[in-house]
């Protein structure tokens, strides 16, 4: 009566009741009005009032090609408690992305139906799609924002809704603490989170400190450039006469760390972003080709910047 | 230096016009640019406005200002930063509010202590107000996180009401968002102190 157990098994099982879900809101009673509605959640609850065969009976018509005939394997996917979202070592053929949406839609207005019928079905366990805390899943390639994520039970694990959402933060915590890992030089080979963290402190203090050293100089520099004239454009003023060949390769240097190709007109966003009307944006578009040796495009700059390069 | 200026740079994929490095204008600036932007402009403002003494302070005010600009209003430490900017700003507009109306007040009148008691209790509850503000949410819960954390928070903006796990995903955003400054500030002043 019992399957082999099988890995691949068990994601199968999982993309069934994943399948399950939409197959269940797409065949329901005659009074269902569209997938999306939640009178489907309603026929989904009458469904699961039956016991598991009656259910898969009337399923089975309507379902999709690898729906398990088995009701045991329905069961045994119910008491694993978890699926993950798209795994791509599933075999089964779970339902394509193009239905995800809808089938996302679904689980989320199933979902109450499925508390519902967590403890009418699976007495054992709980479906992972309705565990206590749901929240993104990573990796997902949802275009629209999903909003439970199945976290996967590992054998020999338990998988009360509690458990699981601790599992999930844990999980999501560790992936934030590789990307730190990754942001932080050295640290990579540090292992243990207390550790790890000190890292991350001892790095961004470091970092901070640099700032207020940079800011230090950054007074103390005499510009010779006078930045007065970076405001508005009177590029008469603005004469880089000392700069040597190093500034000029400064610049180059400079331009090529930050500015990624095409260096474009900061327009838009400041002017969103800003809350306080400040000096005009295009002013500055100009003035800072001044100093970096760009032409911002702006339409009416054309021969100021053309003297500013003729200039240096 | 024309020369120098001349080549256009190999990052460049734009088609080159006869100015050299015309770039057309893209839809929405990248990061850094906008990072870029924004200090520069302060920077020249600061140059040109504020006394020599109280620069340092006021440079990196605007540069963690201008951090806070480029990252956008998504994330919450840029959030808290502007906030803080602004409250202190706020602050000091008060305050000179108050010493101004002081002044007129005893130049006017000479006691008028419910004046001055009210200007300084505007000052103050604006001040506290403010602060309360950011300070009046609740420590949220932290389950497992080690105890290093607390110093973390007090590291990154507007950590205090962050969950743990929000946490670090902020400090991995600010991060990044240092580095790019520090790198800018870095190339600005290796610019021009290269004599």
């Amino acid at each position: 009566m019992r399957h082999p157990s099988s890995p691949l098994e068990v994601p199968g099982a999982g993309g069934e009741i994943q399948a399950l879900v939409p197959v269940a809101s797409a065949s329901g009673s005659a009074a269902r009005s569209s997938s999306g509605g939640g009178r489907s959640g309603g026929s989904f609850t009458a469904l699961l009032g039956l016991p598991t065969s009656q259910a898969m009976e009337l399923l089975l018509p309507a379902a999709a090609p690898a729906f398990p005939a088995d009701p045991d394997l329905v069961d045994r996917a119910a008491r694993f408690s978890a699926f993950a979202s798209p795994s791509p070592s599933s075999p089964s053929p779970t339902p394509p992305p193009p239905p995800s949406s809808s089938a996302a839609a679904a689980k989320r207005k199933a979902d109450p139906a499925n508390r519902v019928s967590k403890s009418k079905a699976a007495k054992k366990g709980k479906t992972a799609a309705a565990s206590g805390e749901d929240k993104d899943g990573g990796g997902d390639g949802d275009d629209e924002k999903p909003a439970y994520v199945h976290v996967r039970a590992r054998r020999g694990q338990a998988t009360d809704s509690h458990s699981l959402a601790e599992r999930a933060r844990r999980e999501k915590i560790n992936a934030r603490m590789e990307l730190l890992k990754e942001l932080v030089p050295g640290c990579s080979k540090v292992s243990g989170t207390v550790l790890v963290l000190d890292e991350i402190i001892n790095h961004v203090q470091s970092l901070q400190r640099q700032v207020e050293y940079l800011s230090m100089r950054l007074a103390a520099v005499n510009p010779r450039v006078d930045f007065g004239g970076l405001d508005n454009f009177l590029t008469t003023e603005v004469t880089w006469p000392d700069m040597g060949i190093n500034g000029a390769r400064h610049l180059m240097q400079l331009q090529q760390h930050f500015w990624h190709g095409d260096l474009a007109h900061p327009l838009q966003p400041p002017s969103q972003w800003e809350k306080r009307a400040d000096t005009h944006p295009p002013v500055f578009s100009n003035s800072s080709s001044s100093l970096f040796g760009y032409d911002l495009a702006s339409s009416g700059a054309q021969p100021q910047t053309g003297k500013l390069k003729t200039e240096l | 230096m024309d020369r120098k200026r001349t080549t256009p740079p190999p990052p460049n994929p734009n088609p080159s016009s006869p100015a050299l490095l015309v770039t057309r204008a893209a839809a929405s600036p990248s990061k850094a640019h906008m990072l870029a932007f924004h200090f520069l402009r302060a920077l020249s403002r600061i140059h040109r406005v504020t006394p020599v003494r109280r620069r340092t302070r006021t440079i990196r005010r605007a540069a963690y200002s201008s951090m806070a600009r480029a990252a956008g209003p998504r994330r919450a430490w840029s959030r808290a930063l502007l906030g803080q900017a602004r409250s202190r700003r706020a602050r000091t507009l008060a305050r000179r509010a108050v010493l101004v109306r002081r002044r007129v007040l005893t130049a006017a009148a000479p006691s008028s202590p419910a004046a001055r008691g009210g200007g300084r209790f505007i000052a103050a509850g604006g001040e506290t107000s403010a602060a309360a503000a950011s300070r009046a949410a609740l420590p949220p819960r932290q389950a497992g996180e080690p105890p290093r954390a607390d110093a973390l928070r007090r590291l990154v903006p507007g950590g205090d009401a962050m969950e743990y796990c929000s946490l670090l995903e902020e400090t991995a955003d600010y991060l990044r968002s240092l580095r790019a400054q520090v790198q800018l500030m870095q190339g600005l002043v290796d610019l021009f102190s290269c004599q």
